[in-house]
């Protein structure tokens, strides 16, 4: 009985945590808009990254600009969304915990993490 | 010349659209405008996102120019953001607040967002001119213009708005006694793609 339950309670865990929609995130890059940001110091590994695009949702830009702040730093790369055709895609996630992906000019879109806080310290 | 009653600014260029939803409280007194644009396509997605989220600005102004009063100007509506620290971009600030500012943005172990949080709480217990303006004593006019992911910058702003703009900014300075030096851009209070707003003029 304490085998079926444990048993039970793994399987509930495994179909609760999210599906990525992405694989193969790989950091290339940081940076900062402007000199001496306070932010200058925001990076990421490619873990890191993968977590953060596990619980991201896809956000309109007019969100984008109504309920996240944009802060000035930036970790970038390259990674490849799931379940589609789509390849040499880029990754930017911003140090306010927002990101855009983007696979050539025409397919660019936003996510937002509003539990990733703990991504996004130095 | 237009007249402001009871918060609504009349004149034949003012289309009243006031989404009620968006008012969040009693403005006791205007001291400033701040000029935004959208993110969106135009008007009518601006207007969607009303009927349903918290934030809003008290005018818009769409691609054609039309100026559309979208919340009355006694009303604080959510269109700010998290304050920037004005000290330090203002040379004159006592040493201790530019040193508090720049104490919390660097504070480690707190996140990027938490961070910004706190130095915005840190300027609302200022007076405006000393902190930018927020919220509870300033006048937001939205500029409907998309952000264009390609190029990481949001639309020119084109002329048909920018003659609205104009007229809008003048009437409301006139109304609320607000000088030139009260009229700012969003990025330049809030953070913001610096693009927003860039090419609006007035």
């Amino acid at each position: 009985m304490k085998i079926f339950i444990l048993i039970t309670l793994c399987a509930l865990a495994s179909c609760t945590l999210q599906k990525s929609k992405f694989s193969g995130a790989a950091v290339t890059e940081r940076s900062s808009d402007a000199a001496n940001s306070f932010c200058q110091n925001f990076s990421m590994d490619n873990k890191q990254v993968m977590e953060f695009f596990s619980k991201s949702h896809e956000i309109s830009a007019a969100e984008l600009h109504d309920n996240f702040d944009y802060l000035p730093c930036h970790v970038k790369g390259s990674i490849t969304p799931k379940d589609t055709l789509l390849h040499n895609c880029n990754f930017d996630i911003q140090a306010g915990g927002t990101a855009q992906v983007s696979c050539g000019e025409d397919w660019i879109k936003f996510y937002a993490c509003k539990n990733c806080q703990h991504l996004f310290k130095d | 010349m237009s007249k402001i009653i009871n918060g609504e600014l009349l004149d034949d260029k003012v289309v009243q659209k006031i989404f009620t939803q968006l008012h969040k409280g009693k403005i006791d007194k205007v001291n400033a405008i701040v000029v935004h644009q959208t993110g969106g396509a135009n008007a009518e997605s601006a207007f969607n996102s009303y009927k349903t989220a918290p934030n809003g600005a008290h005018f818009l102004i769409d691609k054609d120019g039309t100026i559309y009063q979208t919340a009355l100007t006694t009303k604080v509506t959510y269109h700010v953001g998290k304050l920037k620290s004005r000290c330090l971009d203002t040379p004159t600030c006592p040493k201790e607040e530019t040193a508090a500012a720049n104490a919390v943005y660097l504070q480690k172990g707190l996140s990027y967002s938490v961070r910004v949080q706190k130095v915005n709480d840190l300027e609302k217990g200022k007076d405006y001119p000393n902190r930018y303006p927020s919220n509870s004593d300033s006048i937001g006019i939205e500029i409907a213009g998309q952000f264009i992911a390609k190029t990481q910058s949001y639309e020119t702003v084109n002329d048909k708005q920018n003659a609205s703009l104009k007229w809008l900014v003048a009437e409301l300075s006139v109304h609320l006694s607000l000088q030139s030096g009260d009229v700012y851009r969003h990025p330049e209070v809030s953070y913001k793609q610096a693009s927003e707003a860039a090419s609006a003029a007035w």
